[in-house]
């Protein structure tokens, strides 16, 4: 992607009406150190915003397992680099990420999330996840998108773009919502 | 061997087991790329030391943690949960008491673990 593409895409993000402040934009690869960065300097922003503990607590580990879930899965496309965006409003956080994926990754995030939609006992369905996974010798246990959702309280949509046969654009947007913030 | 120090980092927290004071420390940010293998040699030097001894008390004060070192955490939390009719382990959930973010996980590791938690409120 070129500097007037990119120019044009942070541009596009900037100027979106009815989305509140845009907090944190970041474009382009991972590593854990911009991950960790990243969650410092969104802390940063939500704290000069005063957002209460809590709501920072949550958007901290929903960040974190966005971004690690994009560090972890993402199939590297040059044209379309990961994008993650944090938004606040008066009523909630937006927290947006879009990386690019492959057809198996596809059929396996778009089947949880669409069971993670329709769960009425989710906190029920989140335990028994939890209780029930190993945790691979790679440090993966499989629980990131479940515990988003889970903290998200549902508060979520997403698409699937196919790029090509095997590549498609995920884009995950979880709200986190108002009775949350205004719980303290 | 009197303690294991393990120093944090901007990822993964600072960890001290003081043995002679039956102590188990966890503190800080909790998101290592691979919790696995972090935690695995704190848990198997807790296994060990509690064969041979009684009330430990584990602290657990952490700021946020991701999927993976929760589970392992909820995996050191089994181990303390077992065989407590020969020996007991105090876990100590330490949070600020208007983060209901973090007494939630805790009480959540709680439910599955079958551990009684202390909740400590630091303000």
């Amino acid at each position: 992607m070129n500097t007037a593409t990119i120019n044009n895409s942070i541009n596009q993000v900037a100027t979106q009406p009815n989305v509140g402040k845009q907090l944190l934009v970041l474009y382009g690869e991972l590593n854990q150190q911009i991950i960790i960065s990243a969650i410092h300097l969104t802390e940063q922003k939500l704290k000069l915003e005063n957002v209460p503990a809590n709501v920072i607590t949550k958007t901290k580990i929903v960040c974190t397992e966005m971004l690690q879930n994009i560090l972890k899965h993402q199939k590297k496309v040059e044209a379309h680099l990961p994008n993650f965006i944090v938004r606040l409003t008066s009523e909630s956080i937006s927290i947006v990420a879009r990386n690019v994926i492959s057809e198996e990754s596809k059929i396996h995030i778009s089947t949880q999330l669409d069971a993670y939609a329709k769960e009425d006992n989710f906190r029920a369905v989140y335990l028994k996840a939890f209780e029930g996974a190993s945790i691979t010798t790679d440090g993966n246990a499989g629980l990131g998108l479940i515990d988003i959702v889970y903290r998200a309280k549902q508060n979520f949509t997403y698409t699937m773009e196919q790029l090509s046969p095997d590549a498609f654009s995920f884009n995950l947007d979880v709200t986190i919502p108002q009775s949350i913030i205004s719980a303290n | 061997m009197k303690k294991i120090l393990i120093e944090s980092t901007m990822s993964s927290p600072e960890v001290v087991f003081n043995f002679g004071a039956n102590t188990l420390s966890i503190k800080g940010v909790c998101t290592p790329e691979n919790p696995k293998l972090f935690f695995d040699p704190i848990i198997a030097a807790y296994e060990e030391y509690k064969q041979t001894h009684d009330n430990i008390t584990i602290d657990i004060f952490l700021d946020y943690f991701n999927t993976g070192s929760s589970k392992c955490l909820l995996n050191l939390f089994i181990k303390a949960a077992a065989n407590t009719d020969v020996n007991t382990t105090t876990i100590n959930w330490i949070t600020d008491s208007e983060d209901s973010e973090l007494i939630e996980s805790g009480q959540m590791l709680e439910e599955i673990s079958k551990l009684k938690f202390n909740y400590v409120f630091i303000n």
